[in-house]
This record gives C-alpha cells, sequence and structure tokens, in this order.
C-alpha cells in the first residue's frame, strides 16, 4: 500500500524519464520552436507595450501604442477594406474552389493531375512577379483590361488610380484567383475520399443529383470547408504584396487609401515603411486577435450546426 | 541484447548531437566578434601612420544599383592605392537593403563593413549607435566638413551634433529632363536656357504642355503631380517644434496648374516610376520629366540607352527653387571586423576628386564632394547623350546653391502622402487650397506615431525644450 503512494507522486517524472529517448527525438523541434516562434511570439507581445525604433532606447509606455492604433483613422481604414476584399472575394474562392473540384471529382474532364497543378500554380508563384503582370492588366493607358474593354465601346477605367475604390477590384481578382487553385486541391481531395458507398445508397433511395450535392457532399465536406476558411482568413489578413505593388509601392494603399489592407499598414509602422517597432507590434497582435476572433466564429458555427443535427 | 544497445546509443547519440548544433549556431558568432573587436581596437588606433599597402582584409560593401556600377567603375584606382583590400559587393533593392541593414544593426551581426544609405532614410540611421562615430580618430571626417554640400554633410550629424555616423556620396540636383525631337517636332524651342526662359511661368509651362499633347498618344509628363512635389524635394517638411511647414512661396499657382493639366488630360496620370512611364520614356510617348540629376544615369544605362542626342536638361519649369532630391550616404557599423580597411574605401570613394568623378561618369551621381567639380574637364564637358549639352555645369551650379535643411524621421512617410492625397484631390476636384489642407491632414494621421518617436530621440539626447516644445536650438 505505502508502495503505490510513493509511486504515484514520481508518475509524470517518472514516465518522462522511461520515455526519455522520445522526449531526445523531439527535442529538436521544440527547441527550434522555442528559439523562432516562442521566443518572437512572446518578446513581440512585450515589445507592444514599448516605443522602439531599433536603434535607441526603448521606453516603456504601457498600452499608449494600442489606443493610438484604435484612434488612427487609418487603422479602421485598413480593417474595413481588409474585411470587405476578404468577404467579397471569398465568395468565388469557396464557390469556384467547390465547383472545380466537382468537376474533377465527376470524371467529366481529363488529365485531372494537369488541370490540379495548373490551378494550384498562382499560390506557389512569387506574388511579385503575379502582381507585375497584374499591373499591366490593369494599367490605365496601356492595360489589356481596358484594351479588351475598349473593344465593347467603353471608356478606358483608371483601375488603380481614379478615386481608389477600383483597386479593390483589382485586388479582389488576384486575391480570387490565387486562393481559387488551393480550395480546389483540397475540396477534391475531401471529395474523393466520400466513400463511393453513400452515394449508390442515397441513388437506390432515389436522391436527385441536386439532393446529392447538398445532402451528401457538402455535409461531409464539412471539417475541410471550415480548414479552407480559416487558411484563407489568415491568407486575408496577411494581404500585402498584391496591394503594395498595384498601388505602385505606396505604403498607405494608393490613392485615399483604397489599396491599404492590416498587414500594408503594420508594415508601413515598421520595419518597412517605417521605424515605428512597439506600435507595429501592437498592431500584430490586434490581427492575431482578429484572426483568432473569426476562427472561433467559425468553429463554433460548424459545431451548433452538427449539434441541431444530433437533436433532429 | 548487444545489438540493441549499440542502436540505442547511436541514436541518442544523433538526436544530442541535433541538440548540440543548434545550441553551437548561435554561440558561434558571439565568440567571433568578441576576438574580432578586441583585435581591431589595437587595428584603428594604428591606422593613421599605416602604409597603404599595409590594410589588408576582405571587405562587403552593401546597397542598391547603381551604385554597385559606380563603386565599380572607381575600384582600379582603389586596388592600386590598397593593394591588399579586397572588396566584396552585396547589392540589392533599395528598400530590401534598409530592411536588412536595420535588421543587421539591431540583431549585432550580418550588416555589411560599409553601407549604402539613402537619403530619405538618413534622419532614421544618425542618432544610431550601431554605426561608427566617425568623428572620433582615427576616422577624424570633420576634416572634410567644409569640402562637402553643406545640405549633405548636416544630414549626417547625431540630434545633439556629438556622433557623426555618415559621409554623403552624392547630391541629386533636380532638373527638368525633355525630349529635344518631340519639342522640335512641335515648333518649341530645343536649346536649353529658352526652355527655361519659356518654362519660367506655369502659363508657359501650360503652353507646353498643350503644345506636345496628342490625345491618348502623347503626353507632357508622367504625372503633373510631380510638379507640386518638387516643392518638397529637398525634404524640410517641418520646423524645429515638429510642426508642419507646408507652406511654399507660389504654392497655390502650382496646384493649380497641377488640376488645370490633370483636368485637360495632358499628364499621363501615371507614377513616374511605374513601367507604364518607363516605356513611355523610351518611346516618346512621355515628353518630359523634373527629378534629380541622377535619373541622368538611368536614362543612359536602364531606360533608353539609344536615346543618344534626343535628350536635354534644363533649370525646373514654373519658377520652382533649386532643390535637392535624394542622395546617399556610406556608413560603417560598428560590428565591422575590419574598420580601417572600411574607412579606407570611404574614404577613397568619397572624399577624392578621381573617386568621385569615376562614379559621376559611370552613373551621373553627382558628387557632394565640391572640391571635384574643380575638374574642368568634366565638368565643362559637353554629354554626348544630351546632344553635347554641359549639364554637369547646370547640376554643379545647382548643387552650390542648396540650402541647409531640418530633416525627421517622418519625411519618407509625408512624401509618400503628397502622391496619394493630392491625386485624390484631382479626382475629386478640390481646389488648390482644399488639396492643401487635405494633405496636412493626411500627413499628420499617417506621421503621429513617428512623430512621437522623433521628439523621444530628441529627448533621450538632452536635446528637447520642454518649456518651448521644440529642439533647443
Amino acid at each position: 500500500m505505502a508502495q503505490t503512494s510513493v509511486k504515484k507522486s514520481n508518475t509524470l517524472a517518472h514516465a518522462m524519464f522511461k520515455n526519455r529517448v522520445a522526449y531526445a527525438y523531439i527535442a529538436p523541434f521544440f527547441i527550434l520552436f522555442a528559439v523562432f516562434s516562442l521566443f518572437p511570439i512572446l518578446a513581440g507581445f512585450g515589445l507592444s507595450f514599448y516605443r522602439w525604433d531599433g536603434m535607441s532606447k526603448m521606453h516603456f509606455i504601457g498600452i499608449e501604442n494600442y489606443i493610438n492604433l484604435f484612434k488612427d483613422p487609418l487603422f479602421w481604414k485598413a480593417l474595413g477594406n481588409t474585411l470587405l476584399i476578404g468577404i467579397i472575394a471569398h465568395i468565388p474562392i469557396l464557390l469556384g474552389g467547390l465547383i472545380l473540384a466537382y468537376i474533377l471529382n465527376s470524371k467529366l474532364v481529363r488529365g485531372e493531375n494537369i488541370f490540379k497543378t495548373i490551378y494550384f500554380m498562382p499560390m506557389v508563384t512569387s506574388s511579385v512577379a503575379i502582381s507585375i503582370i497584374f499591373q499591366q492588366l490593369f494599367s490605365n493607358n496601356y492595360g489589356i483590361i481596358n484594351f479588351f474593354l475598349g473593344f465593347l465601346g467603353i471608356d478606358k477605367v483608371n483601375w488603380l488610380g481614379g478615386d481608389g475604390s477600383l483597386i479593390k477590384v483589382a485586388i479582389i481578382c488576384m486575391f480570387a484567383w490565387k486562393w481559387i487553385g488551393w480550395n480546389m486541391v483540397i475540396y477534391l481531395a475531401g471529395m474523393q475520399g466520400i466513400s463511393n458507398d453513400i452515394y449508390e445508397a442515397a441513388r437506390i433511395d432515389g436522391a436527385r443529383h441536386t439532393q446529392m450535392i447538398f445532402k451528401i457532399s457538402i455535409p461531409l465536406l464539412k471539417p475541410i470547408i471550415l480548414f479552407t476558411l480559416v487558411q484563407s482568413t489568415i491568407g486575408m489578413f496577411n494581404l500585402f504584396t498584391e496591394p503594395f505593388i498595384l498601388t505602385g509601392s505606396s505604403w498607405t494603399g494608393g490613392i485615399n487609401n483604397g489599396g491599404l489592407t492590416l498587414m500594408m499598414y503594420l508594415l508601413n509602422k515598421a520595419p518597412q515603411g517605417g521605424t515605428a517597432y512597439g506600435y507595429a507590434s501592437a498592431v500584430a497582435y490586434v490581427i492575431t486577435m482578429l484572426i483568432i476572433i473569426i476562427s472561433i466564429i467559425f468553429n463554433s458555427l460548424a459545431k451548433e450546426k452538427e449539434g441541431k443535427k444530433k437533436h433532429a | 541484447m548487444r545489438r540493441k544497445v549499440g542502436k540505442r546509443l547511436l541514436s541518442v547519440a544523433l538526436t544530442g548531437i541535433m541538440a548540440l548544433s543548434v545550441a553551437a549556431c548561435g554561440s558561434a558568432t558571439t565568440s567571433e566578434t568578441d576576438a574580432a573587436a578586441s583585435g581591431n581596437s589595437g587595428n584603428a588606433t594604428a591606422a593613421a601612420s599605416k602604409d597603404p599597402a599595409d590594410i589588408k582584409g576582405t571587405i562587403t560593401v552593401g546597397g542598391w544599383p547603381s551604385g554597385d556600377d559606380g563603386f565599380k567603375a572607381a575600384l582600379t584606382g582603389f586596388n592600386e592605392k590598397y593593394p591588399n583590400i579586397k572588396v566584396e559587393f552585396n547589392f540589392t533593392d533599395t528598400t530590401s537593403h534598409h530592411q536588412a541593414l536595420a535588421t543587421s544593426l539591431a540583431a549585432g551581426s550580418g550588416a555589411p563593413d560599409v553601407a549604402m544609405v539613402e537619403g530619405a532614410y538618413i534622419a532614421q540611421y544618425r542618432d544610431s549607435t550601431a554605426l561608427v562615430n566617425l568623428k572620433d580618430a582615427p576616422y577624424n571626417a570633420e576634416q572634410y566638413k567644409d569640402q562637402f554640400s553643406a545640405l549633405k554633410w548636416n544630414q549626417a550629424y547625431s540630434v545633439d551634433g556629438s556622433r557623426m555616423v555618415a559621409i554623403p556620396w552624392d547630391v541629386g540636383p533636380c532638373t527638368y529632363f525633355y525630349r529635344t525631337d518631340i519639342f522640335k517636332e512641335c515648333g518649341l524651342p530645343t536649346d536649353p536656357d529658352e526652355v527655361s526662359k519659356l518654362m519660367s511661368t506655369w502659363d508657359g509651362v501650360m503652353k507646353v504642355a498643350k503644345a506636345v499633347n496628342i490625345p491618348g498618344k502623347r503626353w507632357f509628363m508622367p504625372s503633373s503631380v510631380y510638379l507640386y512635389q518638387l516643392m518638397f524635394c529637398n525634404r524640410d517638411y517641418y520646423n524645429k517644434d515638429m510642426t508642419l511647414k507646408l507652406d511654399r512661396d507660389g504654392d497655390l499657382d502650382c496646384l493649380n496648374t497641377v488640376i488645370e493639366m490633370r483636368k485637360e488630360g495632358l499628364d499621363m496620370n501615371v507614377d513616374m516610376w511605374s513601367t507604364e512611364a518607363y516605356a513611355a520614356y523610351k518611346d516618346g510617348s512621355c515628353a518630359s520629366v523634373a527629378t534629380g540629376s541622377w535619373f541622368g544615369g538611368f536614362l543612359k544605362t536602364d531606360i533608353d540607352p539609344d536615346g543618344t542626342g534626343h535628350w536635354a536638361v534644363a533649370k525646373l519649369p514654373g519658377g520652382l527653387q533649386d532643390c535637392n532630391w535624394g542622395g546617399s550616404f556610406l556608413v560603417i557599423p560598428e560590428q565591422s571586423r575590419n574598420k580601417e580597411a572600411a574607412w579606407a574605401f570611404v574614404q577613397y570613394m568619397l572624399c577624392t576628386a578621381t573617386a568621385q568623378n569615376q562614379m559621376l561618369q559611370a552613373v551621373d551621381y553627382f558628387p557632394a564632394y565640391t572640391p571635384a567639380y574643380e575638374d574642368a574637364s568634366i565638368y565643362d564637358a559637353a554629354d554626348a547623350y544630351f546632344g553635347g549639352e554641359k549639364t554637369k555645369t547646370l547640376w554643379a551650379s545647382i548643387a552650390k546653391n542648396l540650402p541647409t535643411v531640418f530633416n525627421t524621421m517622418m519625411d519618407v512617410t509625408a512624401e509618400g502622402c503628397i502622391y496619394s492625397t493630392v491625386n485624390a484631390g484631382l479626382d475629386s476636384g478640390l481646389d488648390a487650397q482644399g488639396i492643401k489642407d487635405q494633405l496636412a491632414k493626411d500627413i499628420e494621421s499617417a506621421t503621429s506615431e513617428l512623430k512621437n518617436q522623433q521628439i523621444q530621440v530628441y529627448k533621450d539626447a538632452g536635446m528637447w525644450d520642454d518649456s518651448t516644445n521644440s529642439v533647443k536650438e
């Protein structure tokens, strides 16, 4: 009896010692994680309470960075732009991804792998190179889009200039174009993972094609759709390269801040457009909180629907 | 049993080695720099009396093009004087270079031995203790004080004047670059003096703009907004109490011209650095552009290398004051392991007329080192690219006329606001005063945090007068 109580208090240490080889194997990752990820995450959070230009003394200013940031009209403009671009772009990203994945899955087209590669390429191609090409497409006087509009008899549109509102169209096009492929590949994998038995059973029960899509495919894809939603939401908050190059390397998002995204606002403060490192850190953590909040909302929406189903 | 033990020992040993190597990476650099630092201080004091051939080592020079072309043009002379110093170039684009420089200075390692710093960024670097104070022995940089353009020299001091971390390289006297072939075709004068006279008023500018304009095919300038931006070219945006200084003589007339030009479609409405504008400079869709002298180098090497004879240079239009656009510096990071060789490089390249003029010939970086102008064979020479015009005489006369200015960390951001705010104002039909007011508002909101930072720097240096809320005199 006495032996078991002694053993209990040493359980964790004892277990760790017993598995020390395993710990040694996973140690390298955790050491690297601690140095290159965990430390910067914590230090960055600490930095957001200071004022620092990277070269002189660090000055502790409490939550002044956060207060200034919420008072800054440019921050709200950036937030509004980012959400607007993200929400509108998500419609083609989700629908387009689903439709393309469905077409490829239904074996209507041959050369499935070729299409997968082509559609996925925008994700892995240099954003800078793509942005320069798109800048040409949307150019005012010699852009290709304006050229085709000319054929239709429409006046050339100043996409990248004007009053700054149309640049969001260009950014949405680029953002959607980039992420459709990624979503398509993931949905395709998900669809191929759905066993054909379910479809057969449904067909025997007399289900129509559309019913099969909406009542079987999509519900079963839900966790995957959720995953891609979170991914592209993070992508939306990180959106920087495309608007930056389209606005001609303007740190404030071009005319009337039309192309100002949250990440551009952050990088404008530091390290590229300025040297307000503490303030930029604060912006980074606000973005992090936004991503966490949105992810929680998505997750609870998904769970809610599942919960409803179980009760029904 | 023995095989199992052997395998386990091997696996533990391997993971141990992996863990150790990660730890070792971090410590290796610190031990190296410690050793170098102690060795270096010995080197530095002995430099003054050393024979140039005794200074040895390899140094890295970092910056952006066309700086490397400039250095390479003067490198033969440098190698003759300092045969044992090897120079490696590490060049990338301006933004990446400055970002890497700021990071490596903060981190304490990774910076080149000599780094270029652009004029726009100097206010961010001048107080950095991570850069060598060139006022000290053995550099004694102040021996050159009277030989450099006052505007650039003053920008290199820390806010309390106790440290000087940079040596100026070039100035960018602003001039008006125009296509002589297009002007001729439109019946306009092509001689630079006549062009300057014709365009000395805003009415004259409008006349020329209308003359060269072919709707949809040829425009006067990439963007009329730059005419207004030229009023702020010296980057003197702020007063010493950190209030914004936006008033300039004739600024409303200038803005009215900008408004009219945009309304009549006389400018391309594109950024002068965009791919569209670059193509237009070359194929003649754009008749002119006003910018710094280094643009001549860009034209010759990059934008329009076959354009010999159909470009010329005149003074700025509309009665705009002589001004300076840009102009870089060279700095030596404290972490450099061969400060002696680095200083030899900086001194040779920037403080000798020979090297400065060789770089001028190669890349049109106009020296901030005024004794270089005494070489009449260069400065009075005709430039074949510009149709035999004596461009350097013009630039030298402007360079000698530049005032000193008060730079701040907010300058770059303020400058960035001009293009976007004025264009927005033009699009929404604001009048000149309306544009100016909106610009003031936009600059204030974009620079609020940087202003706090700048004031803090002055406070740290004991240079901020709280009673008057301005910089101490």
